[in-house]
């Protein structure tokens, strides 16, 4: 069953996000609610989310967020358990199709309505500034939209929630990014999944290179395939092939250097 | 002589009948005014009534007030007897004015026939007698005709206060002329008191009662005297017609004049096409309207501006033919398929009208008449084939009212019937659900939703055709633009035209892409389209090429390869990965005559060349030339 999401309309939105970027995190868990007068639904297609549900997403988000250090801020390493965490919880609890989770509305609800705190928690920049507005509002910034998508991409054809969550968790933020950032190749279902896999399994075989060095040669090469081959349309097997086909050759053709540290290694 | 007219009032039958003011209220609720109603029922009587089948009909209606001594006769003589609740008599008495409109009609046959409703009427005989005073709703028998109802003639009672008319035709039996006179009425039902007590329909006829009982037209001198009395519109001794005086028409406190020419109006805005519906536009029906005598003046088709625009419309709908800037469209059925009518269509600047008031407004708007067409003109006139227009239908305003249309949909002859079946008794519209046949709704359904299309299109603003600019291009035009811009020099805009000039700044207006000044750019362009080879075992792309340009100049012609990724071109290549590049050129003769340069000396008009390009395994490629002028010698 999916389950429909309330909708806070943008207007609202904006005011609410206005109101909370630069308030403390006390303030907003205090005001944080289930539910807003304003919301909307999409008319059919669904169960509208309980209160119950949406208490237990919010209380969940929430634990993650204490184990990375909420309400004190969190490290670079903290947030990026918390991404891995929260993207997985999002990805559990919110079932939708995709046609519901482009809705910003939805997202805009979780950060302005539901979680506000934790979203003036996770950007809460240095020194107590404002939250930039973009991590409230809906778009490709957003707190939870991006987590939510980046594991809606991430994901197998087939259902194995138990890969996702090692992929979320394996994976540093540059490298999904370099994932996500190409809509020509993320779009594809199972593809960046595959990669990711291929990528984790490359950066053990092939020790001497950087993960980073390994992904952005291999997305070079996905994207020359993916002009006359179809990804869509080849099963994830065939797809695999072509991700540890391309690895080796990105792992052939890339210059050996045996001083790793002369990379930065941003990762994790 | 002097004997008055007997008074018939019409008992129920046992079996019921129709009540008088069921007659009257079988026009519905009409949308015109009565004035107009009575002059579209009217006109179309006297067409169906017509002698000669192309036309040639003539109809006249006169406005006058009685005199005192008239209607003291009058009222003697016909109405000498009055039934219950028609008051015609005392009126006729009384001192206030006594109008009186009558409609008549010449080159028609007259009301013929039997005068008496039961009475068979002999092979090939006409029933207009009976079909005008006696019955109520009769089918049409007449192909094409423009009423089919038979109800319509309620229109000339209601026009009355009175709801009386009298009525004196002449027809032609054979033998010689013939003449009726009769009066008729549409009063409320009643019934008679005592014991004996009766029902009446309300039905009234004054004429001479025969021997069973039942009243009959006068005839002859006496019917001519009479006609004479109310008024008596000229008729030569030999001529067929029929003359409906209305008594006391009800100008709801308007003046005579201003009803009478507003019923000019009306007969022009819904009949002027039968004043150019003859062969070489000549009228089938001429139109006259009079106030005590004295001529109205009717607008033109030709001078009134909405009527001309109109003119213009009927003759390309009506000719089936596009003439004079009309666009004609055929306007279809699918399923059933048939052919329906014709749509004619033409606009005109807005500005073309001037800003003269159009005729109907110029008349004081206080009056019965809401006339239909308004500027600027968006109408589109619907008719069948007796060229009556049924009603204007209005479609979109042209955008900033730059220009006006008008419009005529004609109805086929096919499909004449099923619209002719639409119309209400008032003639006044199509109503697809007057029909019982399914085909039938949808031809009417079709076509006006087709005309409404049709005419949407028109309407609308024209689209700028972004494609399909083909060969000719607007560099020329742009250049001679260009001259009118004031910061640049005249000389700029002439410099790439003539070349070099001695002008120093000229440079500057000059297209970057020529090269150098006055050099002429070689054109370089593909022949067919490339194909993929071996090549010493790699995969190669061939694209054959040509080169143009003034003979003898030399030309250098670049292959410009790219890889070929999903999103575009690719401008970062994977680190290790093959790139295309050039195997060869090949001359017409297939000579190599270069390998692995980018570039190559190609003269001019020298034939068919080809570069191979080489095809990375994991790359789709794609391969660009450009020409640029060679190095002499």
């Amino acid at each position: 069953m999916v389950t429909l999401f309330p909708q806070l309309p943008h207007h609202i939105a904006l005011q609410l996000a206005d109101a909370a970027r630069a308030a403390s995190i006390p303030s907003l868990a205090g005001t944080a609610s289930v539910e807003h007068p304003a919301c909307e639904y999409t008319p059919t297609g669904g169960a509208r989310a309980t209160v119950a549900a949406l208490s237990r997403l919010r209380s969940d988000l929430l634990r993650l967020a204490a184990t990375a250090g909420y309400p004190n801020s969190a490290s670079q390493q903290q947030a990026a358990a918390f991404d891995a965490e929260a993207s997985i919880v999002l990805a559990q609890q919110m079932r939708m199709a995709p046609a519901e989770a482009i809705k910003g509305g939805v997202w805009e609800f979780l950060s302005c309505v539901l979680l506000p705190d934790v979203v003036r928690w996770r950007f809460g920049g240095a020194d107590n500034a404002a939250t930039p507005l973009e991590r409230f509002a809906a778009g490709r910034r957003n707190v939870f939209q991006r987590l939510w998508w980046r594991a809606f991409h991430l994901a197998p054809r087939s259902p194995g929630a138990s890969q996702l969550a090692e992929l979320l968790r394996a994976l540093g933020e540059d490298e999904l990014v370099q994932l996500m950032e190409r809509p020509s190749l993320a779009g594809i279902e199972g593809l960046p999944g595959s990669i990711a896999a291929g990528l984790l399994t490359a950066s053990q075989t092939y020790s001497d290179l950087t993960r980073r060095q390994l992904i952005r040669e291999a997305q070079k090469r996905f994207l020359r395939l993916s002009s006359f081959l179809s990804f869509e349309s080849i099963a994830s097997g065939e797809i695999d092939r072509h991700v540890k086909s391309v690895f080796e050759q990105v792992a052939a053709s890339l210059p050996r250097q045996n001083s790793e540290s002369a990379l930065g290694h941003r990762d994790g | 002589m002097a004997v008055p007219l007997n008074l018939q009032s019409e008992l129920f039958s046992a079996t019921g009948g129709a009540a008088a003011e069921g007659v009257s209220n079988q026009l519905g609720r009409p949308r015109a005014d009565r004035f107009t109603l009575l002059v579209r029922e009217a006109v179309q009587n006297s067409w169906d009534a017509r002698i000669a089948p192309a036309g040639g009909v003539q109809f006249q209606i006169d406005g006058y007030l009685l005199d005192r001594d008239i209607r003291r006769t009058l009222a003697a003589r016909v109405f000498g007897s009055v039934p219950f609740a028609v008051d015609v008599q005392a009126r006729l008495l009384a001192d206030g004015d006594f109008p009186v409109i009558a409609v008549s009609d010449f080159g028609t046959r007259g009301l013929c026939g039997p005068t008496r409703g039961n009475v068979v009427p002999q092979p090939s005989e006409s029933t207009n007698f009976v079909d005008f005073m006696r019955y109520i709703g009769r089918p049409p028998n007449r192909a094409y005709a423009g009423g089919t109802y038979g109800f319509g003639k309620a229109a000339y009672f209601l026009a009355s206060s009175l709801k009386t008319i009298c009525v004196h035709t002449r027809f032609s039996n054979g033998r010689g002329i013939e003449s009726r006179f009769m009066a008729a009425a549409l009063g409320p039902q009643f019934e008679s008191q005592g014991s004996e007590g009766q029902r009446f329909t309300g039905r009234h006829w004054w004429g001479r009662l025969a021997q069973d009982g039942v009243v009959d037209p006068i005839l002859g001198a006496e019917a001519d005297a009479l006609a004479l009395l109310l008024g008596g519109v000229q008729r030569s001794p030999d001529a067929c017609g029929t003359t409906v005086y209305v008594l006391a028409p009800d100008f709801e406190g308007a003046a005579p004049q201003q009803v009478l020419s507003q019923m000019g109006r009306a007969i022009m805005d819904y009949f002027w096409p039968k004043l150019i519906d003859g062969p070489g536009h000549i009228p089938t029906m001429s139109f006259s309207v009079r106030c005590e005598g004295r001529e109205l003046p009717l607008p033109t088709v030709h001078e009134d501006p909405e009527l001309a625009l109109l003119a213009r419309a009927f003759a390309t709908a009506y000719a089936k033919a596009p003439s004079g800037g009309a666009v004609l469209e055929s306007i279809e059925s699918q399923r059933p398929k048939k052919l329906l009518g014709h749509l004619a269509l033409v606009r005109q600047p807005s500005a073309l009208m001037g800003s003269q008031p159009a005729a109907g407004e110029r008349d004081d708007g206080a009056g019965l008449y809401q006339r239909g067409l308004r500027r600027p003109l968006q109408h589109i006139a619907v008719m069948r084939a007796p060229n009556f227009v049924v009603k204007y239908l209005e479609g979109p305003l042209v955008p900033y009212e730059l220009a006006e249309y008008a419009g005529v949909f004609r109805v086929d002859a096919d499909a004449d019937a099923a619209f002719a079946r639409a119309e209400p008794p008032t003639h006044d519209d199509w109503i697809p659900d007057l029909l019982l046949d399914a085909s039938e709704k949808t031809y009417i359904r079709v076509a006006l939703r087709r005309v409404k299309e049709a005419v949407e299109v028109f309407a609308a603003p024209h689209t700028i055709e972004a494609s399909g600019a083909g060969a000719h291009s607007v560099a020329g035009f742009s250049r001679m633009l260009g001259a009118l811009v004031p910061s640049l020099s005249p000389d700029a805009a002439g410099a790439a035209r003539n070349g070099p000039t001695t002008s120093k700044g000229a440079g500057a207006g000059g297209r970057s892409g020529t090269g150098r000044k006055g050099a002429v750019t070689p054109q370089v362009s593909f022949v067919g389209e490339p194909a993929i080879e071996l090549i010493d075992g790699i995969a190669v792309m061939v694209a054959r090429f040509e080169t143009s340009g003034p003979d003898g100049t030399p030309a250098r012609v670049f292959v410009l390869p790219k890889v070929v990724i999903a999103d575009g071109f690719e401008s970062d290549p994977p680190e290790g990965a093959q790139q295309p590049r050039v195997i060869r050129w090949v001359d017409p003769t297939g000579t190599i005559v270069a390998a692995g340069a980018v570039s190559c000396e190609i003269p001019v008009n020298s034939g068919t060349w080809a570069v191979a390009v080489s095809i990375p395994p994991d790359a789709m490629i794609s391969v660009a030339l450009k020409a640029e002028a060679g190095v002499q010698g």
